[in-house]
């Protein structure tokens, strides 16, 4: 015999047999299944017995159904009738709950295909858990920098020494920093700027799929390139590419590169793009031995590993190997360490990253936004349908009366809120797609609804929809279906809303988002704001850009120059090799004389010619700025930063020698720091001497009053002295902006997202409010004939509500405070979050809400109260 | 007045049969003699439960046990109704099927 214990059904079973036992007989039907489990048990073993269970379990379910159906398909055409007869009747009521419900299922199913579009970056590799890519932490006497750039030698060394690299595959800008390149076939030419250098062993590690072209030998030969399916299309038409040669133009390239494959476009979910891909062999071919250099970062390397190799394990080795290649110097200045390939996207932050990244930080934050949305579009569901209760009470207690039991009660309220919040998943669908092309443009993605081909999105969405269904239905139903008929069913006996705390509560709830999410977006909006107009140390308006492609046009640079200084809508022209924003030089610099205990300290380095400072609109604090009358000031005279001032420690910097890889000179003079990075870091020291080779932009100050007749003459003259190159520029405050471009894209997002959220609860208010007016009708009317004024009733009938609101103020503001304080604390440059946000939020939603009641309350204040005190 | 339905008649004449020990386990068992089917407890708890519900069955509790983990047992008993029923079917099966053997004899 077995043991009692053990005879008793197991739970998920006895769970589902407790559930679906018809009521009436559910203790003895229970009894007589444990009988023949008991008697199979001990005879068969429990395997056996359970495989009876689940058998009689399966089939005895549908039978227990049908006889349940059996009474109550007449009720099901009931409920169904009169769920549609509430509706009818209540049709502003029926709108605002479908209607705020889909908008906030909308703006989830938006969040949520943005977080996926953000979660599935780079995971369409087969060996996307196994490939890491290589960074690097420098420190520099004591200066610590994290470069996603790594020295050449890496790749090939730890593949070469420690076993468990499978793979290593280096990339190299063929842009060679930020610079766009030059492509010619034949008599076309084309700016690119998505040409990487890599190993051969690229397709290997990742899943770029050729079309055409073996993906053994694409990349084995120098001067071998495969190109995207799309740029293929443009370049060649429909000729076929394989076979063909392209000629690529940049700093230090100028060949014919063999076309020996067509790979598929790169997704766009991936943490870079290219459209050409040629072989390292070419590197190795042009630059030789700089390639042996363990110092000079230039590439992005990536490894392969085994499955399940622990990255901190492996990282181990690498010290070792790099004293082995470059002594103690080398060891005490590299450290190499590992991040997994998928979580470069939301996770890394390095500098040199090949394309911005994106953050963690505002998948949680969408994520939350998201969460309050569905919160507060269920609260209204609640808050409307308890409020409507008064109405629905008289048909509870009738269906009371003649016989239906609590729990039918329930089903049927629960089935109508399901209704409702599936008749708002079509809408929102519906939305959602309506929407998305303008989501899109203001989030800067590409997504469309094929992220739904992905089982669990659909998935989740319905559920999500039903929960919310579910959920906000399911406090209203009980609580619908706990009323006592001889209550509700006494004459005259208008039973008052037990729960007007919870929904003041819950009022009060969704205010608080709003007014928070209010405040956040206008302190996001200050912080741009500061940041767009703040003073930067240059003059960043009417500076027109021209880059500066390939050396025949460098060499025309002075005519053009001299032709544009002619003209008198143009005030001064400069050239530089690189712009704020856009400054890619940063060497270690030398100098005789240290007052500081920092060796060897690393600076970033433009190189400009004589008229940059007064182009730019810069202020020389100190000494002198360049001068075309001093010959020797071309050769031997730089300028730095404050910044660089006191990284050096001078405290006569004047006439202090500096050496960089091309320049020996003496500092003539100190400039105001100006910005040239994210306004996240604190300027950073930067020096400019003279050096007309590593021109990569013309920089023409148009004068203040008409741009246009300046961009004209500036286009005349290009096309004059540089005839068959296509006229190409930029704005200068245009370009800058970039830096905090993600910020403005957040705070759009944000902003769009808050005025959703107080929308849904100004909808969930007005109809709210439609009944707690409706409900004091006859007060009203009393107070009326008693002599009340129409504005007296209406601020009485207000001020409910407008206490709600300036509570929600008062808890919203300090939580939003703490958040945007947090957030400013991400700049090194920030504005103070002003007190007049604050006012703002609560004047804005202070003064919609009082215009939803108002509304209301001045149509009950109207009534002549002889209508609402009639006796029927 | 209707006929019983096959079922029904099965699920009676088990009850009948099995006197006063009546209960669900013991007539799917001896439903399972009648016709070699093993049905689950589900379909003859329904008609069961109907036929109770239009008076041809009356039920009362037992004592419970532990080997049903300390649940009752429902006892099945024919009413007067229920036996008219199985009369009325017994002779309207005796007149339809009176002339069988002859026509076999006929083939």
């Amino acid at each position: 015999m077995p043991r009692k214990s053990s005879s008793h059904i197991p739970f998920p079973a006895r769970w589902i047999l407790w559930v679906t036992l018809p009521e009436q007989d559910r203790d003895t039907l229970y009894g007589d299944f444990m009988e023949i489990y008991h008697n199979v048990l001990s005879e068969n073993g429990r395997w056996r017995a359970d495989l009876w269970l689940w058998g009689q379990i399966l089939r005895s379910i549908p039978g227990f159904f049908r006889d349940s159906m059996y009474g109550s398909l007449d009720m099901i055409k009931n409920y169904l009738k009169t769920i549609f007869r509430v509706i009818k009747r209540n049709k502003v009521y029926s709108i605002i709950t479908v209607f705020s419900l889909a908008v906030g299922l909308a703006s989830c199913f938006l969040i949520l295909l943005y977080v996926e579009d953000e979660l599935i970056y780079d995971r369409y590799h087969e060996n996307s858990s196994r490939i890491y890519r290589v960074y690097e932490e420098l420190n520099i006497q004591g200066q610590r920098r994290q470069t996603a750039l790594t020295p050449a030698p890496f790749g090939p060394v730890m593949k070469q020494e420690i076993p468990q690299v499978k793979e290593a595959v280096r990339f190299l800008p063929g842009d060679f920093g930020g610079n766009k390149i030059i492509i010619r076939q034949g008599e076309n030419i084309f700016y690119e700027d998505k040409w990487f250098f890599s190993d051969e062993s690229v397709f290997k590690v990742f899943s770029f799929t050729l079309i055409k072209g073996n993906p053994e030998t694409a990349l084995k030969d120098p001067y071998s390139v495969t190109i995207s399916e799309s740029k293929a299309k443009k370049i060649f038409g429909d000729r076929d590419p394989i076979g063909q040669t392209i000629t690529l133009e940049n700093q230090f390239f100028q060949n014919d590169f063999l076309v020996t494959g067509i790979f598929k476009d790169i997704p766009p979910n991936s943490h870079f793009t290219f459209d050409f891909l040629s072989s390292f062999a070419s590197v190795e071919n042009r630059l030789g031995n700089s390639l042996d250099n363990w110092f000079n970062h230039m590439y992005y390397t990536y490894l392969l590993l085994p499955k399940d190799t622990d990255p901190k394990e492996l990282e181990k080795n690498f010290s070792s190997l790099i004293e082995k290649h470059t002594g103690d110097t080398g060891a005490s200045i590299l450290h190499p360490r590992l991040q997994p390939l998928t979580s470069i996207r939301l996770h890394s932050h390095l500098e040199n990253e090949i394309e911005p990244n994106s953050d963690v930080a505002y998948v949680v934050i969408f994520l939350t936004i998201a969460a309050f949305i569905l919160g507060i579009a269920g609260i209204n569901f609640i808050n409307l349908t308890t409020a409507h209760s008064v109405n629905r009470a008289k048909e509870v207690g009738m269906r009371k009366v003649v016989g239906a039991r609590r729990s039918q009660l329930i089903q049927r309220f629960l089935g109508e809120s399901i209704l409702f919040s599936g008749t708002a998943l079509i809408f929102a669908l519906a939305l959602t797609y309506w929407l998305l092309p303008a989501f899109n443009a203001l989030a800067d993605k590409n997504m469309d609804l094929s992220l739904l081909k992905t089982w669990w999105l659909p998935l989740g969405l319905i559920l999500t929809a039903v929960l919310v269904g579910g959920l906000s239905g399911a406090y209203p139903s009980f609580y619908l279906s706990r009323f006592s008929p001889t209550r509700v069913l006494r004459e005259n006996q208008n039973i008052r809303s037990e729960r007007g705390n919870l929904r003041k509560f819950l009022i009060l709830f969704q205010f608080s988002v709003s007014v928070a999410l209010i405040v956040l977006t206008l302190g996001v909006r200050e912080q741009l704001h500061y940041l767009q107009t703040k003073k930067l140390g240059f003059k960043k308006n009417n500076v027109m850009v021209l880059p500066l492609r390939d050396d025949s046009i460098k060499s025309q640079y002075q005519t053009l120059k001299n032709e544009m200084l002619r003209s008198n809508q143009i005030q001064n022209v400069s050239a530089s090799s690189g712009l704020p924003g856009r400054i890619t030089h940063h060497w270690v610099v030398d100098t005789e004389e240290w007052d500081s205990g920092i060796k060897n300290p690393s600076v970033w380095v433009m190189m400009t010619d004589h008229d940059f400072i007064s182009t730019m609109g810069m202020e020389i604090i100190k000494g002198r700025n360049f001068s075309e009358e001093l010959k020797s000031d071309k050769k031997e005279a730089i300028l730095i930063n404050e910044s660089a001032q006191s990284l050096f420690g001078w405290r006569k910097p004047l006439g202090k020698k500096i050496k960089t890889e091309n320049k020996e000179g003496r500092v003539v003079g100190i400039i105001k720091d100006f910005h040239f990075q994210s306004f996240k870091k604190t300027i950073e020291p930067i020096i400019i001497y003279i050096q007309p080779q590593h021109f990569s932009f013309l920089l023409v100050r148009v004068r203040g009053e008409d741009v246009q007749t300046g961009l004209q003459s500036v286009k005349q003259i290009w096309e004059k002295t540089a005839p068959g190159r296509p006229f190409e520029y930029f704005f200068l405050n245009q370009d800058f902006d970039r830096l905090f471009r993600a910020e403005q894209k957040a705070g759009k997002i944000f902003g769009g997202f808050a005025l959703l959220t107080m929308l849904i609860a100004l909808f969930g208010l007005y109809g709210l409010a439609t009944f707690t007016v409706e409900q004091r009708k006859k007060e009203v009317g009393i107070r009326k004939v008693l002599g009340a004024s129409v504005l007296g009733l209406v601020s009485m009938l207000t001020s409910e509500f407008t206490k709600i609101i300036l509570i929600a103020n008062l808890i919203a503001w300090p939580i939003a405070y703490y958040i945007i304080q947090k957030w400013f604390q991400n700049f090194a440059y920030r504005t103070q979050a002003s007190f007049w946000n604050f006012i703002l939020a609560a004047g804005l939603t202070l003064g919609l809400t009082l215009i939803t009641v108002s509304i209301q309350a001045f149509r009950t204040a109207h009534i002549d109260p002889a209508k609402t005190l009639r006796y029927e | 007045m209707t006929y019983l339905t096959r079922q029904e008649e099965q699920i009676l004449m088990a009850v009948l049969d099995l006197e006063d020990k009546a209960y669900l386990v013991p007539i799917r068992k001896k439903i399972k003699e009648f016709t070699g089917k093993a049905y689950s407890l589900g379909t003859i708890y329904v008609p069961l439960n109907r036929l109770e519900k239009k008076g041809y069955l009356e039920s009362f509790l037992g004592e419970p046990t532990s080997v049903r983990g300390g649940k009752a047992v429902k006892y099945y008993r024919l009413t007067k109704k229920g036996l008219e029923a199985l009369e009325k079917i017994r002779i309207l099966h005796n007149r339809i099927w009176k002339n069988y053997a002859v026509n076999l004899d006929n083939k």
